[in-house]
């Protein structure tokens, strides 16, 4: 028998492996398991071009016609040259349900809960269906009337860092001058941008999409002769940040553009119909060949506009990562035991600091706590009350005020 | 111009003649060349003269540069038995020829991935050091692979 193969052989090989084997391969040996979970190895992994490695999601749901409660599905296309008909059904994690689609980037759908008005926080769950891991990231929420915020979702495509950008807007008090605007954000420099709208867009009725890692705006217009509605595609040439150039209208035989809810990697928008017979319960999504006019199905259906699709690339992220793991953002620091700190209200002299420990992310009653932060651990203080209404301070005790009345009130 | 010629020597010390033009697309070489002139015998510790030969026959292929791609791949399948390709996947990372590399990598990696555990600790000699306790936790976490 021969000495063994160098490391840097074995890597070479185990990133050149589809997800499901390599996962399998953990198992191998003690040095695999490390190599594999190493943090390097995650973020660089990008599946091999010889497997389907460019998928399409789809959100649906089925039944729900008067009291039946709707099941919601997740089901993946291979998103490679044929048409779309190898697809396989996601099993959802705990964390997923309840949840809308996003977004997707390198390999996680990123997917929004409803807002939960008590605690005033949301919770965001990313989900890698590749290797069925979710995890919740809770994002403080202290938005209230006029204003209102939207969650963004990317992943650093240097760092492989999965990013989540809260914008908070202001209403303007001036309504006739509101037209439609787009921020972008920059994963890397972590800037922000506006993205200028041709003139003809401002007060369209438009929503946004993507295409290739190009920005594409969705025009959605009734005026059409036929009365139909017709979506025009509008892509963002990337020389000229001001130039949009349309690609096609999206106008399907003696049928309305219920809505488009994305493209194939071939630039063949997927898009739900209206139908005519059945407004507004039944639609399915279609495959829509822009130069002939040629719809395809692919074999789902249900109630319109509960459908919401993404494309995605296989990936390991959160490899490293507990499934059900919930964590805090930037400011929120989750214990072990699942509860977290909410804030920080004051330091001992010792050096440990009081903080607010909220049990429950959804319930806004927290519990004082001294918090080492050396070990992470917690000692409880035994007082109890609601998230964000305590205020703390460390004094010395001295003479000052003696030589005044209490109750006395100076003016100065 | 006269064709320059390089004599390589393998781990059991057989010499192995090749055009310098062509034995340059190891950057190893390439550097040795550059750095001395390397008019002398390139001794090759690590490679033994079968896959050296191999080496060789795929440094002086004539392949039009967009026909590359499924030579290499085509040279690999030739040689689909897993022991070779890991010699010439060594000998390729010692004298630093990328393709060649890369394509006997992603062959083993396509002709393990179907395998069974034992067989993969197997084909590259591992040894399993793994407890039950954690085997099992493995396999707990990621029930949907196994």
């Amino acid at each position: 028998m021969s000495s063994h193969i160098p490391l840097q052989i074995e890597l070479e090989i185990l990133k050149r492996l589809p997800i499901k084997p390599l996962i399998r391969f953990i198992l191998v040996c003690k040095a695999w398991k490390s190599l594999i979970k190493c943090s390097e190895f995650i973020a660089g992994y990008s599946v091999p071009q010889t497997q389907p490695h460019q998928h399409l999601v789809i959100k649906y749901q089925v039944g729900g016609r008067g009291e039946e409660v709707p099941e919601v599905k997740y089901v993946s296309y291979v998103d490679d040259d044929t048409s779309p008909q190898q697809k396989s059904a996601l099993t959802v994690p705990s964390l997923v349900q309840g949840t809308t689609l996003l977004d997707s980037s390198h390999g996680l759908l990123c997917m929004l809960n409803s807002f939960d008005d008590l605690s005033n926080t949301q919770m965001p769950v990313l989900w890698n269906p590749a290797i069925r891991k979710a995890i919740g990231v809770v994002i403080p929420t202290v938005v209230l009337w006029p204003f209102h915020s939207v969650v963004g979702f990317g992943v650093c495509p240097h760092t492989k860092d999965p990013k989540l950008v809260k914008t908070v807007i202001g209403r303007t008090e001036r309504e006739e001058e509101d037209h439609n605007q787009i921020m972008s954000f920059d994963l890397i420099t972590d800037e922000f941008r506006e993205v200028d709208i041709p003139e003809r867009l401002l007060q369209a009725y438009i929503s946004i999409s993507g295409l290739r890692d190009s920005l594409v705006l969705l025009e959605y217009d009734t005026s059409f002769p036929s009365e139909k509605q017709v979506c025009r595609v509008w892509m963002m040439e990337h020389a000229d940040r001001k130039a949009f150039r349309k690609l096609f209208t999206i106008k399907p035989p003696d049928a309305s553009v219920a809505s488009t809810l994305g493209f194939r990697k071939s630039g063949e928008p997927i898009i739900e119909l209206e139908d005519d017979t059945d407004i507004g319960f039944k639609s399915a999504p279609v495959v829509y060949e822009p130069c002939y006019r040629h719809i395809k199905d692919i074999g789902i259906c249900g109630p319109t506009h509960s459908f919401f699709l993404s494309s995605y690339m296989e990936s390991l992220l959160l490899l490293d990562h507990d499934d059900g793991h919930i964590v805090g953002s930037r400011g929120v620091k989750c214990m072990d035991d699942g509860s977290s700190v909410s804030g920080t209200l004051t330091f001992r002299k010792s050096g440990e600091s009081i903080v607010e420990i909220q049990e429950d992310v959804m319930d806004p009653i927290c519990d004082l706590a001294v918090y080492e932060p050396c070990l992470e651990k917690i000692k409880d203080l035994e007082i109890r009350g609601n998230r964000d209404s305590f205020h703390g301070s460390s004094y010395l005790e001295s003479l000052l005020l003696l030589d005044h009345d209490d109750g006395r009130i100076i003016t100065c | 111009m006269s064709k320059k010629t390089l004599t390589l020597m393998s781990k059991d010390k057989q010499l192995f003649n090749i055009e310098e033009h062509l034995a340059v697309q190891s950057v190893t070489i390439r550097n040795m060349v550059k750095e001395d002139g390397a008019s002398s015998v390139i001794p090759l510790p690590r490679v033994d003269s079968e896959t050296l030969a191999l080496v060789i026959e795929y440094l002086n292929r004539q392949q039009a540069p967009e026909e590359d791609e499924d030579y290499v791949k085509k040279f690999v399948d030739e040689r689909g038995e897993i022991p070779t390709l890991l010699e010439l996947a060594q000998a390729a990372l010692d004298l630093d020829i990328k393709k060649l590399m890369d394509a006997a990598c992603m062959k083993v990696a396509d002709l393990i991935k179907d395998f069974t555990l034992e067989e993969v600790r197997e084909a590259l000699r591992i040894e399993n050091d793994r407890t039950p306790e954690e085997e099992k936790a493995i396999r707990d976490e990621f029930q949907w692979a196994f």
